[in-house]
This record gives C-alpha cells, structure tokens and sequence, in this order.
C-alpha cells in the first residue's frame, strides 16, 4: 500500500471518527450527562465573540465625531426609558382605584437588584432566539434569572458561565411566561413562535374582555408545574407587550391573543439581569406530602 | 472523493484557526443584519462552499469543528448542528459528482441544496431532542437556501482562488 492512498484511508476514517463523535454528543447531551462541562469550553468563545461585537459597532458607527454617536445612544436610552414609564403608568392606571379601593390594600413593591450587561452577539442557531450577554456567575448571574431592557421584558438567562450568559428571548419557542392583561387583568401564558412565529397569550378564559392594543404584563404566577410553582422567576408588572390580535371560538375553552413585543431584540445593546427580588410566596399552594 | 489525501487533517487545523473568527463575524455583527427576515450564516455558507470549491472529507471535517463552534453558543442541542453539516455536505457531493461542470451554476445550485439540507436535518435533530421548535420554522428552510447562494458562490470563488494560490502543485523532475 503506497503512502498516497494510506492517507486516504486514514483520512476517511478521520470524517467517521469525526461524525461518530458528533454522534455521541448528541447523545450524551440528550440526556444531559454534559452539564457544565461544556461551559468552561463557551466563557472564552463569548470573549471572542465580544471582541467582534466591538469590532462590529465601530464599523458600523454613524460618520461623524465620537461625541455625535454617544448622543444618539445616550438620547435612544432616555427613549426607551420613557417609553417604558408611560407603558408603566398606563398599566398603574388600570390597577389603582377600583382593585386597591375595594380591597384595601396598598400596592407593594417588590424589591429589585440588577445587573447592568451588554448583548454581546446573537445566537447562530436561527431555530432559536437568544442573546449572549458579556455577565455570568462571576457576576451574580444564575441560570433562569428574568433579563429585561428599558423597555421591557426581554427573556430569562438559559446558560450562564462564568464571564459570559445565553438569555432565551420571549419570543423563542421555549419560553413560556406567566403574564397578566392589564385592562382585564386576566391571566394567561405568553409563548414564543420561534423563527417565521408569533407571539402569542394562551389559557386566558373565554369570559375575560380581551381589547386591542391592552397591554400584557408578567404576573408574577408560576408556571403550573410543581417544580415551576416553587421556583418563580419574574416578578409582576414587567411590561412583555401589547394585544394585536384576538383568536376567539366558542368551540374552545380558551382563547389566546397575539401580542406584539414592546422590545426591539434586534436593537438591544444594554440589558438588566434580575439578580434579587421577593417573589409572590406559592409555597402555600404546593401539594402537602403527609 | 478525497482530492488531496492530507485534505482532512489539515482541515481539521484550519478549521480551529478560522472558524471561530468567522463565527464572531456572523454571531457579532451578521446576526443583527437578516435579509428579507432571514439569518445569514456564514460558517455553515462556508462549510457548503468548502464542499463544492475543495472537497467534501474537507468540508465534512470543517462542519464537525463549525457546528461544535455553534452549538457552543446557541441554545439547541449539543452536537446536532455538527452532525447536520456533515449531513449536508453528502447531498452536495453526490450532485456534484453527477452534474455536468459549471463554475457559475454549480455553486449556486450545490449551495441552495446544501443549505436546504443543513437547514431540514437541524430542524429534525432539534425536535428529536425534545425542543419544541414548531413545524412553521419549515417554512423558512426555502427562502433560507436561496438567499444563501450569492454567498456561497462568492465563497467558492474566494476559495478556489486561495486553493490556486496557496495550495500543493505536482512538481515534476
């Protein structure tokens, strides 16, 4: 056997090693025996992948001086800010008076800390929709931590290493958030569509008055799984869209309502982790083991 | 098949060199710039126009360290954009091998099959998994492989070119 064609050879059997390689992984990931392992492989991808993303804004920084270009972040942020405090207000209009009157209670703020994160690049995947942030566990970051913008309700932290964290947008079609109208102050779930997908509130009753244009809000519920019932991850009143479209019919039980989000995801620079808050107590509510 | 029997060993090393690079290219900055609501996906456009330029052991190699590279920052399952890749570049070689020579049609067919392929075998391994990507995601994997053909056929231009350039010539004496 000449030298030429052992080399073939030894260069098939590299594509099927290769490909059996692959092949396990899948696997293995399949029924989660990777774990963390591969986490220590992501921190120094996502510093690349940032280095790029600085790249990448310089190259596409408007012409003109630097002071030019930081007013126009600075001036995009003051809107989104008040975007966000309008759509805040408009929600508190419908809260206050006839609820907090009739029951007598005073609204209680839920103590928030955040970490402040830059979106550093987007996931490759297109199946998928998510965001990598330049904050992991170094930083106080744990998986299932709700992200938000100035505007609203961006998703939750899906993978967190240690420098760098993958947060699953809204609207990715494995996010599912426990959300509140706020006219009707139904409730319901909001759940992504994915790539080509909408967004989209299910579970609300076919009684609730559902109006275009209402604005949807997290309610601070958990999901309905025990597991999810203890763990509440997004606390109430963070502002996740507005009602386009109503899907009623008699024939079903539920109706569900299209909502577009108030987040430009394609525009996000600047993100909130929610490290800390006082979650709605569903302990109460858990099956009693005897 | 194997054109250059070192082909996929050498791959392999290239692959660790570039590919992360142009990963950070298209995660950083291709990412926020979708054409007609499609991502443009460079590394997986490239891996294509590696099989159709060079050679399909290469490219199978070139997708295994490209989709690991993915999947390390995407959300979906470990392993299955790796095995997609290497999926796709079958179809493409097996056309290439039957079709008549074109350096300007080729590429641009091989390229929308290969995508297209890429594309359907990632849904499917996805949903294998257990994630719940709805079946509407489908309806993109058409627009997807067309609008990736201009970028493949500049890929392969630019390839075929550094393979002239700096690749291994026969040298007789």
């Amino acid at each position: 056997m000449d030298i030429r064609s052992r080399r073939r050879r030894s260069g098939q059997r590299l594509v099927v090693t290769l490909f059996g390689i692959a092949l396990l992984l899948f696997l293995l990931d399949a029924v989660g025996v990777l774990g963390n392992v591969l986490n220590l492989a992501r921190g120094p991808l996502a510093g690349l992948i940032g280095v790029g993303s600085r790249l990448g804004e310089w190259a596409g920084r408007p012409f003109g001086s630097a002071e030019t270009a930081d007013e126009l972040a600075a001036l995009r942020a003051r809107v989104g800010a008040l975007e966000r405090e309008n759509e805040q207000l408009r929600n508190m209009t419908a809260q206050v008076g006839p609820a907090l009157e009739l029951l007598g209670r005073q609204n209680e703020s839920t103590e928030i800390t955040r970490v402040v994160a830059a979106v550093v690049g987007r996931g490759p995947n297109p199946l998928f929709r998510d965001l990598i942030i330049n904050k992991g566990t170094n930083d106080g970051v744990r998986v299932g931590m709700a992200v938000e913008s100035a505007r609203g309700l961006v998703g939750q932290i899906y993978r967190a290493s240690a420098n760098a964290s993958q947060v699953l947008l809204i609207d990715s079609p494995e996010s599912a958030i426990p959300a509140r109208l706020s006219q009707s102050r139904a409730d319901g779930i909001v759940k992504g569509g994915g790539a080509g997908g909408l967004l989209v509130m299910n579970w609300l009753s076919l009684e609730a008055q559902v109006v275009l244009n209402d604005i949807v809000v997290t309610s601070g519920l958990s999901n309905s799984t025990p597991e999810e019932r203890i763990a509440n991850r997004f606390p109430p009143g963070i502002v996740l869209g507005r009602i386009t479209d109503v899907q009623r019919s008699p024939a079903n039980l539920f109706q569900d309502a299209v909502v577009q989000p108030v987040v430009d995801f394609n525009s996000l620079e600047t993100v909130f982790v929610l490290t800390g808050f006082t979650p709605v107590d569903n302990n109460q509510f858990a099956p009693q083991t005897p | 098949m194997l054109r250059d029997p070192a082909g996929p060993t050498r791959a392999l090393y290239l692959s660790l060199i570039v590919l992360p690079f142009l990963l950070a290219v298209q995660v950083a900055f291709l990412a926020y710039r979708p054409v007609l609501g499609v991502m443009i996906q460079l590394v997986p456009a490239c891996v294509m126009a590696w099989a159709i330029g060079r050679d399909a052991a290469e490219a199978a190699v070139g997708g295994f360290v490209a989709g690991l590279l993915i999947d390390l920052l995407s959300v979906g399952p470990f392993g299955g954009t790796a095995l997609a890749l290497m999926i796709a570049v079958w179809p493409v070689e097996a056309l290439r091998r039957r079709l008549p020579e074109s350096r300007l049609l080729l590429p641009f067919l091989l390229g929308a099959v290969g995508i297209f392929t890429f594309s359907l075998a990632g849904l499917l391994l996805t949903r294998l998994s257990g994630y719940a990507i709805p079946w509407e995601a489908a309806r993109l994997l058409l627009p997807t492989a067309v609008l990736h053909t201009p970028l493949i056929f500049v890929a392969t231009v630019g390839m075929q070119a550094a393979g002239r350039l700096f690749g291994r010539r026969r040298v007789e004496l």
